[in-house]
């Protein structure tokens, strides 16, 4: 018997099945939505510059865009590092299985990636890149070169072909990266045995708070790529990115309301149980970290930064914090579907525990890991694709 | 015939440099991708199904694994040779048991029963498979692995294994 079975048998409450008493869905598979929820939400933030056409977020367009492609390149590792032979992740692209639902997001994914961010990344940037290939030396210059795919056509008949490109890409995007997320809301809401699961608003809900927790992600990116750059916040784009934050919140919170108001409303078989699951089991990651420090605190930071009381430098502030509790509160939220929802017996008369171990596969340590690691491919390829608007060298000289 | 005009026609497809590299690097890749394809699903793969329903494998595996030699003899070929003992057994607590769940795979003692004589497990680690603690077991089912009861003797020492509420050494419960 595995030490974390026998851990868990010790902890078992009530009367549960077998199979239930180890929580196999582990923090990896809490990851994976959030990750991939981060993806949707950034591109999502991408396309108010280019669809919506709000003039104020520019600034943050390519890093969103950038943002959606790092956290988009690690989406699939917390479930390959589940699976354990990472190997057999691509059986389901070898033998494509049209009826499973699992197997879904292998195509989903693979569409949103060739489809979609490479095409939009591509031809947003390829003025840029013929630009530096021309400027650059060396192995940038030489990845540059490569890159062009030795068409140094930027005359303003190609830049515009080229935009049409883009535009194209982001109205299938769009779509695309609601599908993206909706995909992993209705993988939890189709399973028909789990009452904590089972409900058509899940796809909804999961998209909501993609789109928040998205939102904050590259807000907080913005403010911290400026100061680390050591250049000024811009502020309409800080505070317009915090108003649709704060818009995405409110829809979210009612989505979540909705959701509780009709599960106690309706009293379906298996409420008590759900009752304990929030108020007992969960207290603290739903209750005080998903529900108060998760959604109404930021919520309400952010109603206040609106007000314009505060100064922006202090409402800067504000917004840090805000969204890192959003961070935090929507990680809270994918922890509680996924990991809530194993935890409650499908007796409804007993509940296991959850226990995560430090080390080694399913652990606490590798899910850290996997969550650093879109940063650091993050930080790559601003470096080589610095989404900054600023002027080539020969620009820079007709500007003076 | 305006609209037969080839120029025009030509002109409406040309593609630009970047663009129809970028799609060859996707062609490419769709290409390789199909030739590794063909060359990693087995032949035999979903043979035997005409949708996605069911039997989603190597179809040859199935033809493998039924060429595989037997190694289990089964409770009612026992009974051929051993009435007795699956009677005895038949009565007691242990009656949903198979034989060979103790004595071993046994095919090869019903082909040639004088050479091959199964193996018999007696350690307590064989009755520990059942009988160790686990909540999820129902109530009432026997869970002795304490170290209470039996003081690290072999169950066998005293409990008839073909039924246990028969003790050896004539106890009685």
């Amino acid at each position: 018997m595995s030490e974390i079975l026998w851990q868990a048998l010790q902890q078992v409450q009530g009367y549960i099945y077998p199979n239930e008493v180890e929580v196999n869905w582990s923090v990896l598979i809490a990851l994976y939505p959030y990750i991939t929820g981060l993806v949707a939400g950034a591109f999502i933030v991408a396309s108010l510059e280019r669809i919506f056409k709000v003039e104020a977020v520019k600034p943050t367009y390519r890093l969103a865009l950038l943002t959606a492609l790092a956290f988009l390149l690690a989406a699939p590792l917390p479930l390959v590092a589940h699976l354990g032979h990472m190997e057999r992740a691509l059986e389901i692209m070898m033998t494509p299985h049209l009826t499973s639902a699992m197997a879904g997001f292998g195509f989903v994914y693979a569409w949103y990636l060739m489809a979609v961010l490479l095409f939009e990344l591509y031809f947003d940037y390829r003025r840029d890149i013929v630009m530096w290939a021309q400027e650059k030396t060396g192995i940038k210059g030489f990845i540059y070169k490569i890159l062009t795919l030795g068409d140094y056509d930027i005359s303003e008949n190609a830049v515009r072909a080229d935009n049409r490109i883009v535009n194209i890409v982001t109205v299938i995007g769009l779509p695309s990266a609601a599908f993206l997320h909706g995909y992993v809301g209705f993988i939890f809401g189709s399973i028909k045995a789990n009452v904590w699961w089972s409900s058509p608003l899940m796809p909804i809900i999961f998209l909501f708070s993609a789109m928040v927790s998205g939102i904050a992600l590259v807000l907080l990116i913005y403010i911290a790529s400026s100061y680390i750059r050591g250049v000024e916040l811009d502020r309409a784009c800080t505070d317009t990115l915090a108003n649709y934050l704060l818009y995405a919140y409110l829809l979210d919170l009612s989505l979540e309301f909705m959701e509780l108001a009709h599960l106690f409303y309706t009293q379906e078989e298996g409420i008590d149980a759900i009752r304990i699951l929030i108020m007992d089991k969960m207290f603290w990651t739903f209750i005080v970290i998903q529900i108060f420090l998760g959604t109404l605190v930021p919520i309400g930071l952010l109603i206040f930064a609106r007000t314009g009381i505060v100064k922006f430098n202090i409402r800067k502030y504000l917004y840090i914090f805000a969204t890192v509790l959003t961070l935090i509160g929507v990680f809270a939220m994918r922890w509680n579907v996924v990991i809530g929802g194993q935890l409650i017996s499908k007796t409804y008369l007993g509940y296991s525990t959850y226990i995560m171990p430090l080390f080694g596969p399913e652990s606490i340590s590798l899910a850290l890991a996997i969550w650093i690691l879109p940063f650091i491919i993050l930080a790559i390829l601003v470096k080589l694709l610095p989404p900054w608007e600023e002027p080539h060298e020969w620009e820079r000289v007709e500007l003076e | 015939m305006a609209l037969f005009n080839s120029e025009k026609l030509c002109e409406g497809i040309t593609m630009r440099t970047a663009t129809k590299r970028f799609l060859l690097i996707y062609l490419t890749f769709i290409v390789v991708f199909l030739a590794l394809r063909a060359i990693i699903v087995p032949p035999s793969f979903g043979e035997l199904t005409d949708d996605y329903t069911y039997r989603w494998f190597r179809a040859d595996s199935v033809r493998e694994i039924m060429q595989l030699d037997m190694k289990f003899a089964s409770k009612e070929m026992c009974a051929g040779c051993h009435k007795d003992k699956v009677e005895f057994l038949n009565r007691g607590a242990h009656s949903t048991l198979s034989c060979e769940t103790c004595h071993g795979p046994s095919i090869k003692h019903v082909q040639n029963p004088g050479d091959n004589l199964p193996e018999i497990d007696t350690s307590r680690a064989l009755c520990k498979l059942c009988h160790e603690y686990n909540p999820t077991r129902p109530e009432g089912f026997p869970q002795k692995f304490t170290d209470e009861h039996g003081y690290g003797r072999l169950c066998v020492d005293c409990h008839n294994p073909h039924s246990p509420w028969v003790f050896k050494g004539g106890v009685e419960q």
